[in-house]
């Protein structure tokens, strides 16, 4: 009788409770392979866009020391003239102690993300600026 | 008996049917995901070639040279001006090259050294240069002329001179036959000549560029065209703003590149810009 019930027991299959327990745990699989895929395709957007603004900051740092004639204060602008309006530039002058010779530091941030996880994209370097007149050996 | 008795059609009908809504879904999100794998690899691709291009032209202008003292080597210019605009029916396409057929036969009756020409004329440009013509130093030589073991000889003879002085033409009109392609055409002599609008040989830089433009830093202004030909001391701008424009695009991109050789800053403005006004 024992052994009966036992063969019985065994061909009923899958309960409807272990179904349910294993789809459950299927989807859970699914959603969180689903969410590292979300996850790898966030982080590289956002790679490209470190790598955007790296390049926004290098030309920006390239214009401003060739265009300013006097970087003494820290100045601030957006790329509107080169057709960009996705990120704004802030760049921060600092004397150095050295005569003629100051440190430029441009920044590039996203215009409309302004939160702290941010990316954000330096380039800073150190600028000799010539005196309009030398009396002494030119550099 | 009761065990042995499998499911009921009513059962399969709507284990089927749940099957067949899943799928379908499943089917839906695949393919959707792979349109946009699609979309982000091609967006992928064309920003890399825009950006290979950017590096390439900062590389370009970043070593261009001019002799400061006039007529002490006249094989070094700086030339940036609008009006070689296209002839109909002459344009290039996309990853072949053109042979601008050696010094003094391609261009359209260019003689002399200057500009002068050059036909100024209709061009889409907005009074900007529309045309580079410049001279660079310190190219790199060919990796493989200097894995080569081969003598001086025959190394020259299957690379051209390496170092020295270079010539090239930056412009959306090439200088000799394009039969028929377009793009941005880079026309490249080594070593450079005296005369500055034709000799070497063309080929596409970037096939997506429909329209280029230049402006030049003066140091107080940004210049629509420069002219070293015309100046009485060879001076480079102090920085090239380079405006282009993608076909299937709205707005133009713009980069500025600083020339590293130029002595013109903000404080010693350049004297003459030699641009033909």
């Amino acid at each position: 009788m024992y052994i009966g019930n036992r063969i019985r027991r065994r061909r009923c299959g899958f309960t409807l409770i272990e179904a349910i327990a294993s789809v459950a745990i299927l989807s859970i699989g699914i959603v969180a392979v689903m969410g590292g895929i979300g996850a790898m395709s966030r982080a590289e957007s956002r790679i490209r866009q470190i790598e955007a603004m790296t390049i926004l900051a290098q030309h920006k740092y390239d214009e401003l020391i060739a265009t300013t004639a006097n970087l003494t204060t820290n100045q601030t602008g957006d790329f509107t003239d080169q057709n960009n309006n996705d990120y704004s530039w802030s760049a921060t002058i600092d004397q150095t102690g050295v005569t003629n010779l100051v440190a430029v530091s441009v920044t590039v941030n996203p215009t409309v993300d302004t939160s702290s996880s941010a990316p954000v994209a330096h380039v800073s370097g150190l600028i000799y600026q010539a005196p309009a007149s030398t009396t002494g050996a030119t550099p | 008996m009761k065990l042995s008795r499998g499911f009921t059609l009513l059962e399969l009908l709507i284990s089927v049917a749940i099957l067949g809504a899943v799928t379908m879904g499943c089917v839906e999100v695949m393919s959707v995901a792979i349109g946009f794998n699609e979309h982000l690899r091609a967006g992928r691709s064309k920003e890399q070639s825009r950006r290979t291009f950017e590096d390439r032209m900062t590389d370009l202008l970043k070593r261009v040279y001019v002799d400061p003292v006039n007529n002490a080597n006249p094989s070094t210019f700086f030339v940036g001006q609008a009006g070689n605009s296209a002839p109909p029916g002459q344009s290039v396409q996309p990853g072949e090259t053109v042979s601008a057929s050696g010094v003094g036969q391609a261009g359209s009756g260019a003689t002399g050294q200057t500009s002068a020409g050059v036909p100024i004329g209709a061009n889409s440009s907005g009074g900007d240069a529309d045309t580079l013509m410049l001279t660079v130093i310190g190219r790199k030589p060919a990796a493989a002329a200097l894995a080569s073991t081969d003598d001086f000889e025959t190394n020259n003879q299957n690379f051209g001179p390496q170092g020295g002085i270079a010539e090239y033409q930056v412009s959306t009109t090439p200088v000799g036959d394009s039969q028929g392609k377009q793009g941005l055409v880079l026309r490249q002599q080594v070593p450079a000549d005296q005369d500055a609008t034709q000799g070497g040989t063309e080929s596409i830089l970037e096939p997506d560029i429909t329209r280029i433009r230049f402006q030049f830093f003066d140091g107080t202004t940004w210049q629509t065209s420069w002219n070293t030909f015309a100046q009485t001391t060879r001076q480079l701008p102090n920085a090239v703003r380079v405006s282009y424009q993608i076909a299937e695009e709205q707005n133009e991109r713009v980069f500025i590149v600083r020339l590293p050789l130029s002595n013109v800053t903000p404080l010693s403005p350049a004297t003459q810009t030699g641009g033909s006004q």
